[in-house]
């Protein structure tokens, strides 16, 4: 084929050039061209979110949303969610917001301007009261939670934030753990509580569970179906170290002290149907049925309005000791 | 530098970036997949497809503009697309040197000579214009009917002008001329304003079985790279399956293997995309050619030849596609490219006879209303055709797809499939859905196909206008088509089988598929009862498998039980059967009175008011062979005459 | 050398011939391009050539009716014209005309199912004789129309009192939608025989209807829909509504003279058919259908359509306050 050498002429060489050189530009167009896209296509975006159903419309204030700082970009558009389609964007985890009595939520995707691939999601539900946003709060607490003076009750784990502010839930949550996005995720969540400052700051309730003794972080408000008794709605409870074994104290609040006296009784008859056995008193204050019940030992009492005891306890001598540093600490409260 | 190696590294680094969009034109933001990547740019830049959906719709949508950038090089340089650019010349060159490496001088040179046959592509390219330009025929006549307007006076005029210059070629004769343009205009005028010629045409953008662009893309998509993908294992998530690909992949080959008969057969003789770029590039300011000097004969220049245009005598510069093997050739540097025409004369057209003209144009006009007479687009629509969410109405669609299959090679559940007579032959290889052959479904929040379809024969959709939300919320969702339940096969209709499964798959909300309750007793299910307690019923004869009626959906009712209310049966033994404990007999049933075994089946029913077609239910139904619940096109938007509903 | 210098300047002319020619070429697909390029794309299939009918009533002359009864179809009906004023009350001098006749079934006049060429042939006849310009008479039958108006007497009829038939086409429909209808949306309607008309008269005969209790003159709407339209059966009467306010004519004539008591609309039996020797003419048609209904045997209120229509405010079910004129014609 070519086994003689051609004279090439300048032209051909200057020509061939030319054309090599426009395909590199070609090249590089392509190349520059594939990181401009439109997100839109590729994002799975959430499904129906925005107001065309009917339910109430979340409060003003939520509307308003969120500040952005300076950091942080919108990388999606702003979702709302009422109770019958809150399944559509959280699945199952709807029935523990449903049960404490969720109003709606409103959540939008950001990144961090500097780098898109780095984004978090920011959700507030609106619980319509402190008690019920505490709730969603507590029964979520994770493991390696990490107390934040964002408020009152609010804690981080590695990759995300979950606090109360109010009647409003906040969970920001990061798609991976990143310290810069961390940050911009306080500073937004310091934002919305200065936009939004609570009416009630914390639990009255909990100021009846005794300080000795208490594993830190460990209050829980059960909005219904507490220990599995469907009379038991909004259930406080603290766990505690006595003797070096873990109990339980809780306590429910009523509005009269007849349906205290009653809870107490259904929640003692509840234990013997299913399986208890009714274990004698030890004589010492307060005065409490005990039940032993699948190998450790349930104790319930009653003070006016109160329904106090003791779940879960190892032994008699246990649940007694709690449950006297319970009554006593309800005691001062409401004398 | 050798032109040779430019222009080789110009066909590699197309052919590179060709097969690269293809590989990349998968769903996903990730740079192995779609993101930016111009995948279309091939596409867009191939100037038939561009003229060719002018024809049909009167538009040049979007990025069909840089068709405009080929033509210009193409008046200015000629062929250059065949021989620089085009991917599927690229290959036929390469299996044509291979069918040539170890023939003799004498025989490639023959090899390369140029065969009349090499006209035939430029037919194939007037029969495809021709029907894609019904549209254009059939207002020609309609202006007769509208021609008081002024742009219909001024067409008029410049039609009757046009014309006469026309006949003056073909009739020297002015009397002549004048009387047959008269008659001409006269027969126009009364085919006009008399009749409804525009009956008589139909339009369809056929070009998509023999532009080279298309075909490549369609063979490499949904041959190659699915076989490719199956032996590496990377390019896919899952091996993607195509029906009838098999049909694609043998024309291919053919076009390939073609090449050991005559090199670049395809470009000679059928491709109409070149016979275009001939037409485009008559008036080349730079052409090859002869310089005015010695040449010795040798005829080496056509050893190489790819257009098969004769350098040696008079240069054919219709089939010349710059390949640039004459000038590396000659010994005697007398081939050159240069704006002069070739020293050793040219010969100035392709050589379409009349006869072949008008015989391809007929068949290209005529060809579209034969095959409409099915009634495919008519009352004889064909209800397995479900096409993409997006695309037009049948009549439109049919004007846009070019059949390239990237529509089915981004799909990401690979529901997309090339139809085979489903659609007519109009519709060969045009994307259709097949729900079985799939992954799943049509995935709720996904629009690529849209996006990627470089001709709009599926609208790119936003979200909120596929599943109408918002703006959209009036309109409703973009509609496929409608599942349909065979009770016949559906297992709580017909095989006494709870099986909710369609339903939970459903992803619209709320669900298009709800299901009814029914009580039913099972085969063999009437029982005798031995003794029973308030929790639990023993029956005679050891009729029960143990655990059989144990799953949640059997109850046990009392045949003669008053308003007793069926239990749900949680245990099952050989002889007996214990009901919840939560809910006791009220009063147990006494022995020899009869109890009936009963499975609680939930009936799925579909709500047309809801159902998108997209085919989820189809896939998910456990009837494995023939669905229980299938899809079929009734009630898709894109044609308010298939709607099911009020 | 003049060989080679005649050979340069014949090159630079060729050259300069095909630049020019390149040059034209660019420039004009450039512009063709420029002219046609469409960034959008398709949209979604939207309705651009949608008609709606004008309203042919004619308020100035008010609500009229007149029920004339006797067994010749052509004597009533020129009586009920003369008590109402003449037909030159609506018909005027130049006027275009359009008869929508019920040509429904490809049905022997005698049978009752549709409009007989009768009556169709005297109200071409009156209206001519009016000053008429033109008179068309057009329906979409059920069945093939050219057998429909064949078989019914229609077309001759047409053909001897010189008016023009004009059967329908797939051309002649164009899409319309009903204001505040739900049904009739952009749905296709036989446009074309209105073209140019500015009088609307519809000929129906009386009849029962198995789906919707009646069919009559609201229902003789129905034959200007195309498409798929029996779908429109899943809700007859709130179709027969969105009817009544789509079409709002000048008059409507409705035959009672035999009516089709059973096994409607098409009837089949003479035994169906009851003489019942009405002739009915009024400008509100839902005044006409209610009287009709009484022919029927039917109370006004066992039709829910009537009430429906009447409630859209197409006119009153109670055709008594109409002050029909009565009179019989031996």
């Amino acid at each position: 084929m070519e086994g003689h050498l051609r004279p090439r002429g300048v032209t051909e060489t200057y020509v061939g050039s030319v054309i090599v050189l426009v395909l590199v530009i070609v090249a590089g167009g392509v190349f520059v061209k594939q990181f401009h896209y439109d997100r839109t296509v590729f994002l799975a975006a959430a499904p129906s979110g925005s107001a065309g159903k009917s339910s109430a419309p979340l409060s003003p204030a939520v509307n308003a949303f969120v500040d952005l700082p300076s950091e942080l970009t919108p990388l999606s558009a702003p979702e709302t969610f009422n109770p019958d389609n809150l399944y559509d964007k959280i699945d199952g985890k709807a029935e523990l917001y449903l049960s404490a009595g969720v109003l709606g939520l409103r959540c939008q995707r950001f990144a961090l301007k500097n780098d898109p691939n780095t984004w978090m999601e920011f959700f507030v539900y609106d619980m319509d009261s402190l008690r019920q946003s505490f709730a969603v709060y507590s029964m979520q607490q994770r493991a390696d939670a990490q107390l934040v003076d964002l408020a009152t009750y609010a804690y981080k784990t590695k990759n995300a934030l979950f606090f109360c502010c109010g009647r409003y839930y906040i969970e920001a949550v990061a798609a991976s753990p990143a310290e810069e996005m961390m940050a911009a995720m306080l500073l937004v969540s310091r934002q919305f509580v200065v936009k939004n400052p609570p009416q009630e700051t914390r639990l009255a309730e909990l100021d009846l569970f005794p300080s000795e003794h208490l594993v830190p972080n460990s209050y829980m408000l059960q909005p219904a179906d507490a220990f599995g008794f469907d009379q038991f709605k909004n259930v406080f409870s603290a766990k505690y170290m006595v003797n070096g074994a873990e109990v339980m104290a809780f306590l429910a609040i009523r509005p009269t002290a007849e349906e205290a006296t009653a809870l107490r009784v259904a929640y003692q008859q509840f234990l013997l149907t299913n399986g208890g056995r009714n274990l004698p008193g030890t004589g010492k204050a307060p005065a409490a049925s005990l039940a032993e019940m699948l190998g450790s030992v349930e104790l319930v009492f009653s003070r006016g309005k109160v329904v106090g005891g003791v779940h879960t306890a190892p032994s008699t001598e246990a649940a007694q000791q709690m449950a006297a540093l319970l009554y006593k600490k309800i005691s001062e409260a409401a004398p | 530098m050798n032109i040779i190696t430019v222009r080789r590294i110009s066909q590699i680094f197309f052919f590179v970036l060709f097969i690269w969009f293809c590989i990349v034109s998968s769903f996903g933001e990730k740079w192995w997949q779609w993101r930016g990547w111009p995948v279309n740019w091939i596409l867009q830049l191939d100037p038939l497809i561009a003229l060719g959906t002018i024809l049909t719709t009167r538009t040049l949508y979007a990025g069909l503009a840089w068709a405009l950038l080929t033509v210009a090089l193409t008046v200015v340089l000629g062929r250059f697309f065949c021989g620089w650019l085009c991917p599927f010349g690229t290959i036929h060159q390469f299996f044509g040197w291979i069918g040539l490496r170890k023939k003799k001088f004498a025989e490639r040179v023959a090899a390369n000579q140029y065969r009349p046959a090499q006209v035939i592509k430029y037919y194939l390219l007037i029969g495809l214009l021709t029907a894609a330009a019904g549209d254009v025929f059939a207002d020609f006549f309609h202006v007769a009917r509208q021609w008081p307007t002024i742009p219909g006076l001024v067409s008029a005029i410049g039609l009757a002008a046009f014309s006469f210059l026309a006949i003056r070629k073909v009739v020297p004769n002015l009397k002549k001329a004048v009387g047959v343009l008269v008659s001409l205009v006269g027969a126009w005028l009364a085919v006009g304003l008399f009749f409804h010629p525009e009956a008589l045409f139909g339009v369809s953008l056929q070009i998509g079985w023999l532009d080279p662009i298309p075909l490549v893309h369609r063979s490499v998509n949904l041959v190659l790279l699915p076989i490719g993908g199956a032996v590496m294992g990377t390019l896919s998530t899952s091996p993607r399956f195509y029906v009838g690909a098999w049909t694609i992949g043998t024309v291919f080959l053919a076009a390939v293997l073609l090449n050991f008969l005559v090199p670049r057969f395809y470009c000679r003789f059928i491709c109409p995309l070149g016979a275009l770029l001939a037409v485009l590039g008559r008036p080349a300011l730079w052409r090859v050619g002869k310089r005015e000097g010695k040449c010795t004969d040798c005829e080496l220049c056509e050893n190489n030849c790819e257009g098969a245009c004769e350098p040696f005598e008079k240069l054919r510069s219709s089939e010349c596609l710059l390949c640039m093997n004459c000038l590396d050739a000659c010994k005697q540097t007398q081939m050159t490219y240069r704006t002069a025409r070739s020293a050793a004369g040219e010969v100035s057209g392709p050589g379409i006879s009349r006869r072949g003209f008008i015989i391809s144009a007929v068949a290209g006009v005529t060809g579209v209303p034969m095959l409409r007479l099915s009634g495919l687009l008519g009352s004889n629509w064909q209800p397995r055709v479900v096409r993409p969410p997006g695309a037009l109405a049948e009549e439109q669609f049919l004007e846009r797809c070019l059949k390239c299959g990237q529509c089915m090679r981004v799909c990401p559940t690979n529901v997309i499939q090339p139809a085979m007579a489903e659609a007519g032959l109009e519709g060969l290889w045009t994307p259709v859905l097949s729900f079985r052959v799939g992954t799943s479904g049509c995935q709720l929040n996904c629009v690529a196909c849209g996006h990627i379809c470089p001709t709009a024969a599926i609208r790119p959709l936003i979200l909120d206008e596929k599943l109408g939300r918002d703006e959209f919320a009036s309109a409703g969702p973009i509609r496929m088509g409608l599942a349909f339940v065979d009770r016949s096969r559906c297992l709580p209709w017909a095989m006494d089988k709870p099986c909710i499964v369609c339903q939970e798959n459903c992803p619209v909300s709320p669900k298009a598929i709800y299901v009814r309750e029914e009580f039913s007793t099972v085969r063999d299910g009437v029982l005798t009862v031995k003794n029973a307690t308030p929790t639990s019923v023993e029956v005679c004869g050891a009729a029960l498998t143990p655990g059989q009626f144990a799953t949640g959906d059997y109850f046990c009712k009392p045949t003669n039980g008053g308003d007793e209310e069926r239990r749900q049966i949680v245990e099952c033994l050989a002889n007996a059967v214990t009901i919840a404990a939560a809910k006791p007999w009220r009063a147990a049933p006494a022995p020899g009175s009869r109890v009936e075994i009963q499975v609680r089946l939930q009936q799925p029913n579909v709500d047309p008011r809801v159902c998108t077609g997209c085919g989820i239910c189809e896939h998910e139904c456990p009837v494995n062979g023939l669905r229980a619940i299938r899809v079929t096109a009734e009630n898709e938007t894109r044609n308010r005459k298939h709607s099911l509903l009020l | 050398m003049t060989n080679s210098q005649d050979a340069q300047v014949i090159s630079r002319r060729d050259f300069l011939a095909r630049a020019a020619k390149a040059s034209a070429t660019i420039a004009a697909t450039g512009v063709v391009g420029y002219w046609l390029h469409d960034r959008i794309g398709p949209k979604a299939q939207t309705v651009t050539d949608r008609v709606s009918l004008p309203d042919f009533s004619l308020p100035q002359v008010g609500p009229k009716m007149s029920i004339i009864t006797g067994a010749e179809r052509v004597r009533t009906i020129r009586r009920a014209f003369a008590t109402l004023g003449g037909i030159e009350q609506f018909i005027k001098r130049g006027d275009r005309v359009l008869l929508k006749v019920n040509a429904a079934f490809a049905s022997p006049p005698a049978l009752g199912a549709t409009a007989h060429p009768q009556l169709v042939a005297e109200v071409i006849r009156l209206c001519y004789q009016a000053g008429a310009d033109s008179v068309v008479v057009s329906d979409n039958p059920i069945n093939d129309p050219q057998s429909c108006f064949l078989l019914t007497g229609i077309a001759e009829a047409v053909q001897t009192a010189g008016a023009r038939l004009v059967l329908p086409q797939e051309h002649y429909f164009k899409p319309t939608t009903v204001r505040d209808g739900t049904l009739i949306k952009n749905w296709p309607l036989l446009y074309e025989p209105f073209r140019g008309v500015n009088k609307l008269i519809g000929i129906a005969p009386v009849k029962d209807h198995h789906r919707s209790g009646a069919s009559m003159s609201i229902k003789n709407w129905y034959g200007l829909m195309g498409g798929r339209r029996n779908m429109f059966h899943q809700d007859i009467h709130n179709i027969i509504k969105e009817l009544a306010m789509l079409v709002s004519p000048t008059l409507v004539i409705l035959d009672g003279t035999t009516t089709m008591m059973s096994n409607g609309p098409t009837g089949g039996s003479f035994d169906d058919l009851k003489q019942t020797n009405a002739m009915i003419v009024s400008t509100d048609q839902v005044a006409a259908d209610a009287f009709g209904a009484t022919l029927l045997g039917k109370n006004a209120a066992a039709l829910p359509f009537i009430a429906k229509a009447a409630a859209a405010g197409r006119g009153t079910a109670d055709y008594e306050s109409l002050k029909p004129a009565r009179d019989h014609v031996d």
